[in-house]
Formats: C-alpha cells, structure tokens, sequence
C-alpha cells in the first residue's frame, strides 16, 4: 500500500514536469529583456593613460533613471536612494559637467545616451558637441615649447571638453532604436521607477538595466601589447592592438627611380581621412573630414586630365596626392610618410625593377593641405600659414597666397588669409614642419579662428548640418544626382585647388577649361555620406567587392592595423581612376603589374553600367595611386613595439583594446525589495536543509519500501576507504 | 591503497618514503603524508613501528606547514603587488586577467 503511494506521487510530480516542458521559455528569456540598438564606448591607451569606459567583467547593474530636466539630475544625485543607478540621457544633458558631476557621485554605474537623429524630440542636436580636446593634437605637433603652444592666441575647438580623453570605470551606451528606448522610458522608468511628484522614491520592484562593456587591455599601450606578445598560455589571445592603417597616395609624373628628380619639384596636396567619437561604428565625419577629402579628390580629377601636359613640360613640378589616415589619433599617418620620406622608403623601393622614385623631405617643394571645408566662416575660406617660416620664407608663402587668392577670384571662391600672426591650426602638415624644415606651406580651411565646426570628431557632424541633404520633394532615388549647396560650393573650390596646384607645377596660368566636376563632388558626397551602394562606387570596383558594399556609410575611423579600412580601398580607387590612364585592349584576367615595373598598378574596375542594359563596360586603369603604411613608427609592422621610436615620445602610441564577442550587451529587469530576496534565500536554505533530512530518513527506512535483502546487499557493498 | 591491509613494516616504509620524497621540492607529498599516516600514528594502539611514523609524520607536518606559509606570504605579496611590478609580474604569470592594470 505505503510503496503504491510513492509510486503515485512520483508520477505526478513528473507529470507537472512535463506540463512545463511542453512550452519550455528558458527562464532568462523570462526575467531579462535585452537591447540591441546600441553602441558603445571602448577603451582606446596610449603611453601613458587609458581612455574611454569598460564595465565589470560581469556587467554594471544600476536602477533606470531618466534624466530629461536639471530637476531629474539633482535628484539623483541628492535624492535617490537607490544607488547604484543607471542614467539615461538626452543629448542636451549628456555634457562634460553633467557626466563629471555624475561620475564623481559615485551614484552612477553607468550612462546610456538617446542617440535618434530621425526624432527631433527625443534627439534634439545640440548647439555645440566635440568630445575632443580644445587644444586638439597639441602635444604632437610642430608648435610644442614654442611661443604658440597650447593654443594660447586661439583655441581651435572652443567647444571641445575632451569627453573623449577621460577614463570612465562605467560603461556609457548611445541607443538608437526608438521602440526599444520608447520601452525602456514608458515600461520600465515610468511604470516602476519615476519618483512620485512630491519627490519621493518609488518603492520596490525597481527597473535595473545591466550595462555590460568589458575590455580587455588596460593602464597604458605597453602593457597591453606586451601582454598580447607574451602568452605562456595555450589560448593566446589579445588585449590590443595599436591603431593605424594606410596613406593613399599618387603623382602626377610618376617620375621613376632611374630619372631625374631635383630637390625642391615635389608639391604634396594633402588632406587627412579620418575622425572620430566616443562610440563605436558612428562616425558620420561630414565636415571633418570629408568635405577636404571629397575637395582634394576631385581637384584630382580636373588636373588628372591636364596629365600629359604637366607630364611633357621638363620645368614643371610633380604633384603628390596624399590622403593621410590616423591624423586624428596624435598624427599617424603625416608622421610616419616623414618618417618613411627621411629613410628614403617612400614609395617604397623594390629590388630587380624599376619603382616609382622615392621622395625625401628635399624634394617637396611646397604644400598645399585641406581641411575642413565644409562651415565657412563669413562665407569664405581661409588660408592658414606658419608663423615661423614665414620669418624664413616669407616670399615665397606670400606668393604662394597670391596666387591662391587669384585662383579663389576666377572660380569664385571667397578666400582670405588669417592673421599672419596666428599659429597653424591641427594639420598635418605639422609633422613635415616639425623637422624644422622651411616648406612654404599655406592650410586651406573653412574656419577664421576657432573651428566653424561645433561637432569637431563627435557623433553630429552629420550630412545634415553641412547643407548637403536633400529637400523632402527630392526622391530618394534622385538623390544621387541631385546637386545640394554643399555639392556646388565644393565644386568650385575644388576647381580652385586644381588651378592653384596647376599654377604652382607649370609657373603658368592654368587653362580656361581646367575645372572641376560638378557631377563627380555630387556623385562622392552622396557615396561617401549617404550610401555607399551607389553608382560611383560600382564603377571603380571589381564585380566581387561591389556586390559587397554596405548600404550605411562607412565608418571615418582609422580602426586597428589588422583590420581593413573601406574608406582607404575607395579613396585608393578613386585617385587611381582620376589621375590614371585607361589601357586599352586590356581584360580583367591581364589587367596586372609586370613583375619588372613597379612605378604604376593596374586596376580593374567594373565601369559603368551599358545603355539599356544591366552589363558593364569594364576597364583597366594604369595609374601611379597606392598606398603607404600610416602605423606609428612608435610600432612595428608586427604590432610591436619598436624600442628606439618608442622612447624618443615623438610619435604616436595609440591602441585600441580588444573585447570578448559576448563582452557588449545591454539588458533590463526588475529588481525586487531586498527583504524580498533575503527572504526567497532563506527559503530555499531551508527547503535545502529539509531535504537532506528526509533523505537520511528515506535512507534509514529503505527497508520499508525495498526488500530487506536488496538493502543489506548495497550497504555491505559500499567502500569507505580511499585508495 | 586501504591501509588496512598494510603490514606494519610496509607502513613504516611507505610514511618514511613520502617523508624523504617531500625534500625534492614536492609539499604535497608532505602534506599527503600527515593526513594519511594521522590515524597510524596517533590513534592506533601500540605498535612496534608507530614511534617512527608518527615522527616522520610531524616532521610533515611541521614541513606543509612552513610551505604553506612561504606560498600563502608569496601570494599575497605577488597579488597586492601584481600592478605596480608592471612587466616582471606579466613575466611571471601564466594568466593576465583582462582589464585590470
């Protein structure tokens, strides 16, 4: 009778079981609900610091609060008694003092910011934004122990509050899905967490969000790249890497090694080809740096077709694009082109065949640099130019302005110099006049004094602020060839800059027709900004990469040496088309360098699209574009640390910090009252404890259920004893 | 191995063998030794060999006990120190945690 009992609770119990299992929800889908329109900041180090956020290795939890008014800030920071919380922020309040005034709280676990451009209510732009520095590149360029240093007669990036450079030991999120930040406003803040009116907390449950964002490296960039090159471990893996990338470059002459090359023929035009901000995977970079970018290249492209003349004269001097990569982070890319230029292995030369001839610092003759170009102040663009050359040279920087400003008159470009007084602002072409070089250099940019630009390196200098998006009557198919203000006045300063590097290289007034294209600035700014699946980046592709092209602009970051940038495989393309001859009778499967000529590469581009048809005209283009490596020489070629380059402190040191795949995720649940859980525990203890209990009964009865034989066998066969 | 069913002498032998293996840098065999030959050598009736083991026993004892001191204070120091001693600690671990300094 007793042992049918059993029999028939044991049935049951499995049968409840599986009633369960017939709808199995793993019970953390039903606790935790998880938010995936996010993006994070990331620790980056450099020789001496770590800047950016991490998490715990578990995550940070914090109870939700919504900060919308400077009322909901104070409270929590003099109120809330539920520390640790987690702020959810605007854009208008996500600002230095606030994230300081929370950070030394010590109230906070951590920040998630309202990142929806398409919602003018929960993202307001703000008026001004720059996470970098107000200095900014300071201590790299030509200008430290001078009488110029440290911005005193202007501080470029007025606005900057050097939000980027701050150690932050609390994650910080952007969120941008609107339903999920509507959620975790209305179903989780609203519903359990806003204080009453008169201000009092809210009791228990409480909406928490577990903020998870752990990194790997630490301290400084030594220490993370000799952790990651010392494994005595099985599993080596990584806690860093250092950021770099390549230049792009190409010339006009493509005078090669064994030819002539005089001192003093080289002019370089250059413009950087990155930014950054504090989140990860956004940086829209509109002004800086694409409007230089977008500028220089299709200058590129009007003096590509004058080639041969320049090509044919034997006075004229030689042209040298460079598009530098990495100049946000302390100078990368400007630094080491010195660097290579000093040790002759720019191009670099190859043994057994003829190369491009390499050119040293001697050889440039002048040096024209774009920056942004995009805000310009009064309307007009503004020659930038060192003061202490001109002490040295001023003849020839004064020529070069004239001639400058005469160019600006014909293609209609206002353009003014600033106080000859005024120190150069960011540029890289600091590197080249920090080797304390006389380089007649003028910086073209679109600012008179502080930056123009109020969203300098951060996550708004967006397409929209620079009057290059589309009115709502446009179609978004007519987009791409749609002309936008920005496209026309880009237009002509690139024609500007074309009959100004012309006139430099020929000592001759360009001709009528030597103007830029319209078509093309259009064409490369919706491409660059809006969607690279455009027609333009088809056509300088092969079919295989084109077919992979991201529908969301590419990212304006330099990234980690080991990593491929987009943005310098199309840069790299389109200089080659621009300054690049078409072979013809060439097919895609012999559109290759001879092994014993190096000065040019041979691209295969698709081309464009046939009338009528959905084929493609392709083409291999003969063109001297390449590229060098834009990696510190503080680094190896192997992400090493080079010992000497290391020590002299010139040259810089940035890493990135690798994470785990599962390191990165944002989740929301309720907390219950404490009493709550002290309570659940010590249940649970005490279930634990019965058992045990009634299993030593059950153990000691068995004889009641088994056969008392069976019992006495088993008991007997038990060993005690180790051995 | 029951000890059970252990002759005396072979007791003896095998407690004295633990004992002089632990000189060769190996704690744990002195460690084992005391736990294992405890009842034998003080819980056990008299037996002819009992005087021996129980002195090579708390020869172990004192032995695990002065290693473990030695590892305990080593790891503390190595631990509170781990940061600051910057690459000679990476040296010397065969684990980095991420994250930290």
């Amino acid at each position: 009778m007793k042992t049918r009992n059993y029999h028939l609770i044991l049935l049951s119990s499995f049968c409840i079981l599986c009633h369960f299992q017939g709808k199995a929800v793993r019970t953390k889908n039903k606790i935790y609900i998880s938010i995936d329109g996010r993006s994070s900041c990331f620790r980056r180090l450099n020789a001496t610091h770590q800047i950016g956020c991490t998490s715990e290795p578990n995550g940070n939890v914090g109870v939700v609060h919504h900060i919308s008014t400077e009322d909901d800030l104070n409270w929590l920071l003099d109120k809330g008694p539920h520390a640790p919380y987690a702020a959810l922020m605007h854009s208008t309040n996500f600002i230095m003092d606030n994230v300081l005034r929370l950070k030394n709280s010590g109230k906070i676990n951590g920040i998630m910011v309202i990142h929806l451009l398409e919602n003018k209510t929960l993202t307001e732009i703000p008026p001004a934004f720059s996470p970098d520095k107000s200095c900014p590149l300071e201590q790299y360029g030509m200008y430290q122990g001078t009488n110029y240093s440290g911005c005193h007669s202007v501080k470029w990036n007025a606005d900057g509050h050097g939000m980027m450079f701050e150690d932050f030991d609390f994650p910080i999120f952007i969120l941008t899905n609107q339903s999920e930040v509507e959620f975790m406003i209305e179903e989780c803040y609203r519903k359990f967490n806003q204080p009453y009116s008169d201000g009092n907390p809210r009791g228990y449950p409480l909406c928490a969000v577990e903020l998870k964002d752990r990194m790997d490296a630490a301290k400084d960039s030594e220490t993370c790249i000799r952790r990651t090159n010392h494994q005595q471990n099985l599993n080596p893996d990584k806690y860093c890497d250092p950021l770099g990338d390549l230049n792009v470059y190409a010339t006009i002459k493509a005078v090669n090694n064994t030819s002539a090359y005089p001192a003093k023929s080289v002019i370089v035009a250059a413009a950087r080809m990155d930014s950054f901000s504090m989140f990860d995977n956004v940086y829209p970079s509109a002004d800086n740096h694409v409007s230089g970018i977008v500028a220089l290249l299709a200058a590129a492209e009007a003096l590509g077709k004058f080639k041969d003349k320049i090509k044919g004269s034997i006075s004229s001097k030689d042209i040298l694009f460079t598009f530098l990569n990495g100049e946000a982070f302390d100078y990368i890319g400007s630094s080491r082109l010195v660097y290579d230029m000093q040790r002759n292995q720019f191009p670099l030369p190859f043994s057994g065949a003829t190369y491009l001839h390499p050119v040293t610092l001697d050889h440039i003759s002048h040096f024209v640099e774009v920056n942004q170009l995009a805000y310009r102040d009064d309307n007009k663009l503004w020659i930038h130019t060192d003061p202490i050359s001109r002490k040295n040279i001023s003849v020839e920087i004064d020529s070069m302005i004239e001639t400058l400003k005469a160019c600006g008159n014909k293609s209609q470009v206002g353009i003014e110099e600033v106080d000859q007084s005024q120190p150069l602002p960011p540029a890289s072409v600091q590197s080249f006049l920090k080797e304390k070089l006389f380089i007649p250099a003028v910086v073209i940019s679109d600012h008179r004094r502080e930056f123009t630009n109020k969203y300098y390196n951060s996550r708004f200098d967006l397409v929209s602020q620079i009057n290059a998006s589309y009115p709502e009557n446009v179609n978004q198919s007519d987009w791409y060839d749609y002309v936008t203000v920005q496209a026309q006045q880009l237009t002509k300063v690139s024609t500007m800059l074309a009959r100004f590097l012309y006139n430099l290289s020929m000592a001759d007034s360009p001709p009528d027709n030597l103007s830029a294209s319209k078509k093309s600035v259009t064409h490369m700014l919706y491409c660059f900004l809006i969607s690279p699946q455009c027609e333009l980046f088809k056509e300088i592709l092969t079919a295989d990469f084109s077919k992979d092209l991201s529908a969301a602009p590419y990212p304006f970051y330099v990234g980690v040496t080991i990593v491929n940038n987009h943005i310098t495989t199309l840069i790299e393309k389109l200089l080659g088309l621009y300054v690049g001859y078409k072979m013809d009778n060439y097919t895609s499967d012999n559109c290759v360098q001879p092994g014993s000529d190096k000065v040019y590469q041979y691209m295969w581009m698709q081309g464009p699209l046939l009338e009528n048809s959905t084929s493609r005209d392709g083409k291999c283009i003969r063109t001297t574009s390449n590229t060098s490596l834009a990696v510190s020489p503080a680094f190896t070629a192997d992400g090493n640390i080079d010992e000497n380059n290391w020590r002299s402190g010139r040259y810089s040191a940035w890493a990135e910090s690798s994470w785990a795949a599962d390191a990165i995720s944002i989740r929301l649940f309720l907390i219950p009252n404490p009493q709550l859980e002290i309570v659940t525990l010590v249940i649970g203890m005490v279930i634990l404890i019965l058992s045990f209990i009634l299993c030593f009964i059950f153990n000691k009865k068995a004889s009641v259920i088994f056969a008392n034989n069976v019992a006495e066998n088993s008991s007997s066969t038990t060993s005690h004893v180790p051995s | 191995m029951d000890l059970r069913r252990v002759k005396n002498e072979d007791k003896l032998d095998l407690c004295r063998k633990y004992y002089l293996g632990g000189f060769a840098l190996l704690p744990f065999l002195w460690f084992v030794n005391s736990i294992w030959f405890f009842m034998e050598a003080f819980r056990k009736p008299h037996f002819e060999q009992q005087a021996q083991i129980r002195s090579y026993v708390i020869r172990s004892m004192i032995g695990s006990v002065i290693w473990i001191a030695v590892i305990v204070t080593w790891v503390t120091i190595f631990q509170l120190n781990r940061a600051s001693w910057g690459a000679t600690a990476d040296y010397l671990s065969f684990i980095i945690p991420r994250g930290e300094p």
